[in-house]
């Protein structure tokens, strides 16, 4: 084919001042829907947050791609190129992926059994600040000086999925800035009951509820049932934090603690 | 390069026969895109490989700003809005246009490095380093990488920006400021994926404890 017929056909097709302008806002709102997706909490690493942000991504993509750098207008071969080094990318990507996740799953269990949770040393400027909690943020800095670089993996008896559990109480939750419990290092916080034994204690606590319920209840909604001696200060809204399998990780692991 | 001086006729340019119709240093630039993409494809895929394994902190939800790097991605955003302007500026032979969208995009470009530098030093306070575990090695690389390529962009449209002060840049060359243009776009769509990985779907990584999607979700997306 001759050139020039392509470069009219190029030319006529080439988006004018406003269709740019359309075309950013698009790219703009696609961004901002991305970000609010993953605003909620429930939603912020959740599988179902995955299939949308991929896929406003890869409409992002495909835009720029095929205005900004006009290749839908130009020469086929230029596309061709393009996306074979694409192709390429997304395939030895996959194939990687594939390798060492599937069929070398080995060294995650390895992480997982001796990963140490992290805490803020001093500035804890974004970790979930919006818990809007005045005690719980206090309780959680203080519990950091003491033993947070102790490894977490000897403590506890039942493989990975106890250790779940224990990493949400010292992690995510940020129980362990107000309840100890022995034998788990970095669970000191004295504002709260000792946790001790509350897998055990918990059944003795209400008639006619038990253990876990207790549990449940009493992290759902804190003031149900206090304990003597302790200010109700316990914040609200804590389970909104986790995901449903990090809440009954907790609650199997606080079950464990007889 | 070919075209100093403006000598050229308007035309002459877009219509240089090849065998595939198509100018070689547009083809070259298409070509090295693609290869690009498997340079950054790997240092993703590594970065995603490796998700989930640091032993120890900080990880990913104990540092990342998101609302902050959303920001700068609408800036990088921003820019490539620019770089268009800049090219049909070029185009129209607007030289007042030329200059200021070149300037503009160049800017826009280097506020998304002050936003690295800052995040990459708040990194460092908080204690990650590239050395502290798998996710500050493969955070680094990847990011440190598509830096250094959002930096050489805005070498590369300040070098276009003087040439154009002298009235150098027209409709004769177009291609030259089209050529900066595509490796510009390029890098802002990488970013894209950077952005939607290791942030908005990886940024809530908590360690391996009390990890939450890793990798089989999204084994089972590509599979």
């Amino acid at each position: 084919m001759s050139s020039v017929p392509e470069t009219q056909h190029h030319e006529g097709k080439h988006p004018t001042f406003k269709q740019y302008v359309f075309i950013a806002l698009i790219l703009f709102v696609i961004t901002a829907v991305e970000f609010v997706i993953i605003v909620p909490e429930s939603m912020q690493g959740a599988p179902v947050s995955l299939a949308p942000l991929i896929i406003l991504s890869a409409i992002k993509f495909g835009i720029v791609i095929m205005y900004y750098m006009h290749l839908r207008f130009d020469h086929r071969l230029l596309s061709i190129v393009f996306l074979s080094g694409l192709v390429l990318a997304f395939a030895a990507f996959s194939w990687l992926m594939i390798l060492f996740s599937a069929f070398t799953p080995e060294p995650r269990e390895y992480a997982k059994a001796h990963a140490v949770p992290f805490t803020h040393g001093e500035s804890g400027h974004m970790a979930k600040a919006d818990d809007g909690s005045h005690g719980s943020d206090s309780g959680h800095v203080e519990s950091h000086s003491e033993e947070e670089t102790e490894p977490v993996a000897e403590s506890s008896s039942s493989a990975s999925d106890g250790m779940v559990g224990q990493g949400v109480f010292t992690g995510v939750a940020g129980c362990a800035g107000c309840h100890m419990i022995e034998g788990v290092p970095g669970a000191v916080g004295q504002l709260g009951p000792d946790l001790t034994n509350i897998g055990t204690v918990a059944a003795t606590r209400v008639s006619g509820t038990t253990a876990r319920d207790y549990i449940v209840e009493s992290i759902k909604n804190p003031t149900a049932y206090l304990v003597d001696g302790y200010a109700p200060i316990m914040p609200a809204g804590l389970a909104d934090q986790m995901t449903d399998d990090e809440f009954n990780s907790l609650v199997d692991f606080l079950m464990s603690k007889q | 390069m070919a075209h100093v001086g403006g000598q050229l006729p308007t035309s002459d340019v877009d219509h240089t026969y090849t065998t595939t119709g198509i100018n070689h240093r547009k083809l070259l630039m298409w070509v090295f895109l693609g290869s690009d993409c498997l340079f950054f494809g790997s240092l993703i895929a590594t970065y995603m490989v490796y998700r989930g394994q640091s032993l120890v902190g900080p990880y990913p939800i104990d540092i990342l700003d998101i609302p902050l790097t959303t920001i700068s991605t609408f800036v990088l955003l921003c820019s490539s809005f620019a770089m268009v302007q800049a090219l049909a500026a070029t185009n129209k032979n607007d030289q007042k246009g030329i200059q200021i969208w070149l300037l503009l995009t160049a800017f826009m470009g280097a506020i998304f490095i002050g936003f690295q530098v800052y995040e990459f030093n708040a990194f460092r306070l908080e204690g990650l380093l590239v050395s502290t575990n798998l996710f500050g090695s493969t955070f680094f690389t990847l990011t440190g990488f598509h830096g250094a390529h959002v930096s050489l962009g805005i070498v590369w449209l300040m070098v276009l920006f003087f040439v154009a002060r002298k009235g150098k840049v027209g409709p004769h060359n177009a291609l030259d400021v089209e050529l900066c243009g595509l490796y510009w776009h390029f890098v802002d769509i990488v970013w894209i994926v950077i952005f939607t990985l290791l942030y908005l779907v990886g940024g809530f990584d908590a360690g391996p404890v009390a990890g939450v999607l890793t990798e089989p979700s999204l084994l089972s997306l590509l599979a």
